[in-house]
């Protein structure tokens, strides 16, 4: 009996005693081709960019070393960079956690959280909670350039330009790269100082490494030029700008912008169609339907307001707030009242030139011209040379009878940009037209 | 063990929960939605001004020379393709000496880098044909530069422009003798000076997983050059000690610091400035190895990167640290080696002032502190982060990896030579071994990782030649010797940018199948053993008569059971 | 003795503490469907070797479906009527089938294609999202190793999940690239993994051979609905990661006492001739030795034809792993079947010649005390109906233990594979022998008690027993011989 018990015991020893002695030479750890999907970037695709490939490493190295907050952050930041690439809204979740993986390891003394946060904020239009967010990181660190650079976001949407313009000097003068670079053109650019925003949107090009990152400055480019009226000079950066990331959106919106002003307009469609079947954002929808309107299809044009209806309500859905976009929706369907409730509403949120020319647009549809005017101006009160602005301007002018300042206005809208816009530049030349000479 | 199961299960269910919780009510307003707004990127990648390394120390095959290499873009894939690494243009590159202790500059060397690009925007191409020289026409896309120096706050002058560029090396097909163009990249001047700027195999040897010390992790799975494989950006230049030491005498003044920076030209918008009203703003600073990842808090990181030498002594939080480091608390914690009482003098003498006995440290000796300089004012010293090293000291035939603390006193942190294992050295000293002479011997193993993994050569520049081939495949051949295994594609389940470069090393198969035939045979006996045991067990139950006999069927009284008595 | 049964009895309490600890949680959790405009795509491949079948899904978030809703609704009419649907279904499928390209061998296969559904569901903002299922079907001769390569182009320009499963039926994957099942069990729900990106998988290439390879145990998975198989099941799957993964001495220890464990737990569940056995003993009066003799042979040809059938796999390409176990399963049910013969012939031979059979064997009856005439078993045919009822016990293996065998050659890792098998038909011998002998020391309690009606029961336990084992044997030759035949 002991005996039968002790070859048993001994048995088992002597196999396990096996087992661990197969586990002693370490062979390589064979494929896991029969495994399930990690859901990693699947094999086949090699990143060809360094935000790609950094979130790779950082996925990688958080499920070994799970502690690492800066890490977590850093990622989280990553994804927010992501979402904004690829227009994939599926990253602000991913985001968002793990940023608050990142607190919850270390609430205080993280400042890089706090700014992934408040990036992630700006993305939804959280303006004053990114402002918050950048102002708590720059207490504990006060030399972080990315906190200078949400709180410059922040403070320029809410309508601070000094603000704004203080904090990004703050960040030129702590890390001059891309990020301050293109942060810095974008102010003067509100401000009408255009050369000076060139050259700026040009240094930070010859910093950009990552594809999306070199489209995005040679689209801030054509932007720049197309303002200009320069439409050659726009087709050149757009078409660099696809030569160096094809995926890169708003590159197709230029085009489509550059051919409508040609005149190609089906081309123009075209694009706008693509562009709107990859990235449905109620903004890119009421341009194509304006397009639409102006070649004569009211009625695909009323389809695409509808489409755009739906993103804004789910938009709302998911706890967001555009009454921005809201505004120029109702606008675009004709519905000045609601529009004038909607960019009142945002108006008290943020005092941003966008908002005010918006504001001051709506009243003017809805005839309340007196206070229109007073919204328009504050929309050109830094300078922009900015096409529509000082087209609504002029529109409003005229409607109040003040038909100098209306032909001043009118004018040089059309002298920036004679295509500026498929509905309104005609309309434009019209209202000039009826004006007469001076 | 049940409870910590469970204990684990419930932070399972509760990390689930909180990503469930951030994926339904953290949705938030998706971007779609949003009526557009200017969004520019944040973190953009700048990996042409990020600082990985500086080196400095005596030349060993050219007494009464001293040599400082930087190294720039970490982490650059090998044989990348149309993917190659310029400098930054719009950036100027320093290596900073302070030889009289103020931790100021006393001797700039900054380089500056052009493109010569004759792509004109028509091909992504970097070359078309072989190169075979370093001006061959195929190179589409090469760079030079200009190298000026400054001496004791002077003016700038230009010691040699249009000097060129090592290239990035591409690939075997496109530049089959890459020495060739990395010997034409080594400029010499009238007087002696050495220079070089071009891609390098990346001298820093270290296993990166060493830092998940401070995360939770532990120093159990180390051993692997995370670095090995890859390729870095380097400027390098050799000059004479007396164009670096205080009062050009060597030998009265002997010690000196360095530290290298990137900086750019500063921008303004507004009319009014807020930092100092310089024309170049600071983008990068690195003088001691790892000081950033192990001696500056993370909230301190950008703070240090910003701030010239002469203000560290004035940030309160990065002296304190350096007096009460984080690490030897963590390595008390996981390893029960105790950690030496605080304040860190000894940290304070070997990363802030050089080691001497004349600020009142511990370490009693005189080794890199520019108070042991002849000629210094010891009241215009200002404690300082940089890398310190001590001209007189000859360089060794036979270098010890752990250089102060091996007893090689030409060692890391007196200079920084290319073979010296800094993160080795940099454990025990945070241990404190410096102040007691004696190695931590539970740390003895360090990060596992001792050497590079390619030899350093015995002439300037000493660093090795690039990689090719794809980090991934352990080939990472190239070096002096032409291999034809560069240019293996990576496995396919392994795309080189995504990295895995923690893979285990390939077990040697012969011995394999040794231990396998040796394991087979014996679990063969072992089986027959068992069948055998059991089959005699029965057959010898069957034949014994009594049940006396048989001690396996102690069968209760009242269960009486004889044996089997059938015939067979 | 009572040292053996406690231990026996110690050995089956921590089994069955451990079959009660509940199961792991599931890894992937339902998760908010991937943004408001995404069209996502899942492409399911089956392999067969004539011919390849796709099941391809695709889900369209709530703006997608809108932008569609023109494309669906034909007429305008603001409602989608069935030809309508049908219409779209078509459309979309005949669409994704120009844009799904398999190529076997360079040869791009020609694609039948079958609208498989078209749904709208309720989404956010009170919109809708919807869902459109297609079947493709083409000829593929997959008799000898090829390389197929698929292309998904569909909408290529659109974001959203893209994923490839595939899977072989009669043939296998030399090491897939893809995954066999869908991780979001075909778009209905997305993991939420923090450190992941969504799935883009637009191409796969897969080596395709015929025969079921070592990635049998795919096609062998036995499922349980109960939650101990599923415990069990669970435990298998961990021990093939274990033997997949990286080799510690630690991790070889533990997989060898989990095979261990595993032989001991498959053991427990239904199978392997327990029931036959505790009927034997019940009827036959075994002992604890025949108890140890049932078990010992059980494990040995349980670990024999785990061994044999892994080889044959292994070495033999075209074999179907299903058909040899199917045929296996009705030669066992046979072999039990012909115990059951012996064992009622046995009783009414008994029956009818009582008292021709005093052999004058002293007497192995333990409790003889009910004072019915007990026939003595003739011991000869005793020993050969334990024998085959060790034999048939064991003569179907168990498809975990195949499994792990088979991957582990697979690896490469032979020796640790069948060093796994030995622990556990070790594990299988102790179990098996534990409840032979609780079960012997039951019925030796129970006996020793007598009860009237338990005793009239007990005249009728030899013929009821044996034709409960004629009638298990024939039904597993017959489930058996069912499952050769679907």
């Amino acid at each position: 009996m002991r005996l039968r018990i002790l070859i048993v015991g001994l048995t088992a020893i002597l196999l396990t005693g096996v087992g661990a002695v197969f586990g002693l030479h370490r062979g390589e750890s064979p494929d896991p081709g029969s495994a399930q999907a990690s859901s990693s970037l699947s094999a086949g695709q090699a990143p060809a960019d360094q935000l790609a490939a950094s979130i790779a490493r950082a996925q990688k190295h958080l499920s070994a070393v799970p502690g690492d907050y800066p890490a977590w952050a850093a990622l989280g930041s990553a994804y927010t960079e992501r979402a904004r690439v690829t227009a994939d809204p599926v990253y602000y979740p991913k985001a968002e956690a793990a940023l608050r993986r990142s607190l919850k390891l270390r609430p205080t003394g993280n400042p890089a959280a706090l700014v992934g946060l408040g990036a992630l904020a700006n993305a939804r239009h959280g303006f004053a909670t990114a402002r918050d967010l950048a102002r708590r990181a720059l207490r504990m660190d006060a030399y972080s350039a990315d906190a200078y650079g949400v709180l410059a976001d922040a403070q320029t949407q809410l309508g601070h330009p000094a603000a704004a313009t203080e904090a990004i000097q703050h960040m030129l003068d702590l890390r001059p790269g891309l990020a301050a670079y293109a942060r810095a053109s974008y102010d003067l650019e509100q401000q009408g100082r255009l050369g000076d925003a060139v050259a700026l949107m040009r240094r930070a090009l010859g910093d950009a490494v990552d594809p999306a990152d070199i489209a995005f400055c040679r689209y801030q480019l054509g932007e720049l030029a197309w303002r200009a009226g320069r439409l050659d000079d726009a087709e050149t950066e757009y078409t660099g700008g696809q030569a160096a990331d094809p995926a890169y959106l708003p590159l197709l919106a230029g085009h489509a912008r550059v051919a409508a002003a040609h005149g190609h307009t089906a081309t123009a469609l075209a694009d706008y169609a693509e562009l709107t079947a990859r990235y449905p954002s109620p903004g890119y929808l009421m341009d194509y339907a304006t397009l639409l309107r102006a070649a004569g299809q009211p009625a695909r044009a009323d389809q695409q307001l509808a489409l755009a209806a739906a993103a804004l309500r789910l938009f709302r859905a998911n706890g967001g707030t555009d009454d921005l976009g809201a505004a120029q929706l109702a606008i675009a369907q004709g519905h000045a009242g609601q529009a004038v409730l909607a960019a009142k509403r945002e108006w008290s949120r943020r005092h941003f030139a966008d908002v005010a020319d918006m504001l001051g647009w709506a009243l003017h549809r809805s005839g309340a011209n007196a206070e229109a005017i007073s919204y328009a101006r504050k929309a050109n009160a830094l300078g922009a040379h900015n096409s529509g602005y000082l087209f609504h301007l002029g529109m409003i002018e005229l409607s109040l009878g003040r038909n100098a300042d209306a032909r001043r206005d009118l004018s040089a809208a059309l002298a920036l940009n004679p295509h500026f816009s498929p509905l309104d530049a005609p309309a434009a030349t019209a209202a000039l037209h009826r004006l007469g000479p001076r | 063990m049940r409870s910590t199961r469970t204990r684990r299960r419930g932070t399972a269910l509760a990390a689930l929960g909180l990503a469930l919780a951030a994926g339904v009510a953290g949705l938030g307003p998706s971007g779609a939605g949003a009526s557009s707004h200017r969004e520019a990127p944040l973190i953009a990648a700048d990996p042409a001004v990020d600082n990985t390394d500086v080196y400095a120390f005596a030349s060993p095959d050219r007494p009464g020379y001293a040599t400082f290499v930087a190294n720039f873009i970490p982490f650059e894939e090998p044989n990348g393709g149309p993917n190659f690494y310029p400098f930054a243009t719009d950036a100027v590159y320093n290596i900073n000496i302070d030889n009289n202790g103020d931790a100021r500059p006393d001797v700039v060397y900054r380089w500056t880098f052009h493109n010569v690009d004759k792509r004109g925007g028509s091909t992504f191409l970097y070359n078309n044909g072989p190169v075979t020289s370093i001006a061959d026409e195929n190179l589409l896309f090469r760079q030079t530069y200009t190298l000026q120096a400054s001496f004791n706050g002077g003016p700038f002058q230009t010691r040699v422009s249009n000097a060129p560029v090592a290239p990035s090396r591409v690939g075997p097909a496109s530049m089959p003798d890459y020495a060739k163009l990395r010997n034409q990249a080594v400029t010499t001047l009238p007087g002696g000076w050495k220079i070089f700027a071009g891609q390098a195999d990346d001298p820093f040897f270290l296993d990166l997983r060493v830092f998940d010390l401070l995360y939770g992790g532990n120093l159990k799975e180390v051993g692997q050059d995370t670095l090995g494989g890859y390729n870095v950006n380097t400027i390098a230049i050799q000059v004479p000690f007396k164009d670096v030491a205080l009062n050009a005498d060597a030998k009265r003044n002997p010690v000196i610091g360095t530290w290298s920076t990137a900086e750019r030209p500063r921008v303004r918008i507004t009319g009014k400035t807020t930092t100092s009203t310089k024309d170049l703003v600071q983008v990068s600073r690195l003088g001691n190895p790892l000081v950033n990842e192990v001696v500056v808090p993370s909230g301190l990181k950008d703070a240090f990167n910003a701030l010239p030498p002469d203000k560290d002594a004035s940030v309160a939080p990065v002296v304190a640290r350096v007096k009460d480091p984080e690490v030897p608390k963590l390595i008390q914690g996981i390893y029960g080696v105790k950690a030496p009482a605080t304040p860190r003098n000894d940290l304070v003498e070997i990363f802030l002032t050089g080691i001497t006995t004349k600020a009142g440290g511990p370490i009693k000796a005189d080794l890199n502190s520019q108070l042991n300089n002849a000629d210094v004012n010891p009241s215009a010293f200002r404690p300082s982060e940089m890398l310190r090293l001590n001209l007189s000291v000859k360089p060794t035939a036979k270098p010890n990896r752990l250089g102060v603390l091996g007893g090689d006193l030409q060692g890391f942190p007196d200079g920084r030579r290319l073979t010296d294992d800094v993160v080795d050295i940099e454990l025990q000293a945070l241990e404190g071994a410096a102040q007691t002479g004696k190695l931590v011997s539970a740390l003895a193993a360090g990060d596992g990782v001792n050497a590079n993994d390619h030899a350093f050569g015995t002439s300037f520049p000493y660093i090795a030649l690039p990689n090719v081939g794809a980090v991934n495949n352990g080939t990472s051949a190239g070096n002096l010797s032409q291999s034809s295994a560069a240019a293996v594609t990576p496995p396919r389940s392994a795309p080189p940018a995504e990295q895995s470069v923690r893979t285990a090393p390939v077990a040697n198969s012969s011995h394999d199948d040794t231990m396998n035939a040796v394991i087979t045979a014996t679990l063969g006996a072992v089986a027959v053993a068992l069948a055998a045991l059991l089959i005699v067990g029965w057959l010898m139950r069957r034949r014994r008569p009594t049940a006396a006999g048989t001690p396996q069927n102690p069968l209760p009284p009242s269960a009486a059971s004889g044996p089997d008595k059938s015939p067979a | 003795m009572r040292r053996l049964v406690s231990l026996a009895l110690a050995a089956l309490g921590v089994i069955g503490i451990v079959l009660a600890l509940p199961a792991r949680p599931a890894s992937a959790q339902p998760a908010h469907p991937l943004g408001n405009f995404s069209v996502n795509q899942a492409i399911g491949l089956d392999l067969y070797p004539d011919r390849v079948a796709v099941t391809a899904i695709v889900d369209l978030a709530e703006l997608p479906t809108l932008q569609e809703r023109p494309a669906v609704d034909t007429n305008g009419d603001g409602t989608v009527s069935a030809p309508e649907s049908t219409a779209y279904n078509t459309r979309v499928c005949n669409a994704m089938a120009g844009a799904v390209a398999l190529r076997v061998d360079g040869h791009r296969v020609q694609w039948s294609v079958r609208p498989a559904g078209f749904a709208y569901r309720p989404g956010s903002a009170g919109l809708h999202t919807s869902r459109v299922s297609c079947a493709f079907k083409a000829a593929a001769d997959l008799t000898r190793p090829a390389t197929a390569d698929l292309v998904n182009g569909y909408r290529a320009d659109r974001i959203g999940w893209r994923e490839i499963t595939a899977a072989g039926h009669g043939v296998h994957i030399v090491h897939p690239q893809v995954p066999v099942r869908s991780v979001t069990n075909s778009l209905r729900s997305y993991p939420a993994d923090l450190l992941g990106s969504p799935l883009d998988q637009r191409s796969a290439r897969l080596q395709v051979e015929p025969g079921d390879g070592p990635s049998a145990g795919a096609a062998i998975r036995v499922s349980g609905g109960d939650p101990v198989s599923r415990w069990v099941a669970q435990a298998d799957r961990v021990l093939e990661r274990l033997v997949g993964g990286h080799l510690t001495p630690f991790v070889g220890a533990l997989a060898v006492l989990l095979a261990l464990m595993l032989g001991a737990a498959h053991a427990a569940l239904p199978g392997h001739g327990k029931t036959v056995m505790a009927a034997y003993i019940a009827g036959r009066r075994g002992r604890r030795r025949d108890a140890l003799t049932v078990g010992a042979i059980v494990t040995l040809t349980h670990t024999g034809g785990v061994l044999v059938l892994g080889l044959l796999l292994t070495a033999t390409a075209g074999l179907a792993g299903e058909v040899v176990l199917s045929w296996l399963g009705i030669a066992s049910g046979i072999l039990v079947a012909a115990v059951g013969v012996a064992m009622l012939v046995g009783v009414l031979r008994r029956r009818t010649s009582v008292h021709h059979h005093d052999h004058g064997h002293s007497h192995e009856h333990p409790h003889d005390h009910h004072g019915h005439p007990h026939p003595h078993p003739s011991r000869q045919v005793g020993r050969l109906s334990l024998v085959g009822m060790g034999i048939a016990g064991g003569l179907v293996p168990s498809p975990s233990a195949l499994i792990v065998l088979l991957g582990a050659v697979g690896l490469g890792r032979t020796a640790f594979g069948v060093l796994l098998v030995l622990a556990y038909g070790a594990g299988m011998a102790a179990m098996l022998t534990a409840a032979g002998l609780v079960l012997v020391r039951m019925r030796d309690r129970w006996a020793s008690r007598p009860r009237r009606t338990l005793a009239r029961l007990a005249a009728l336990a030899p013929t009821g027993t044996a034709a409960l084992v004629l009638c298990v044997g024939l039904g597993l030759a017959g489930r058996a011989a069912l499952g050769l035949v679907n």
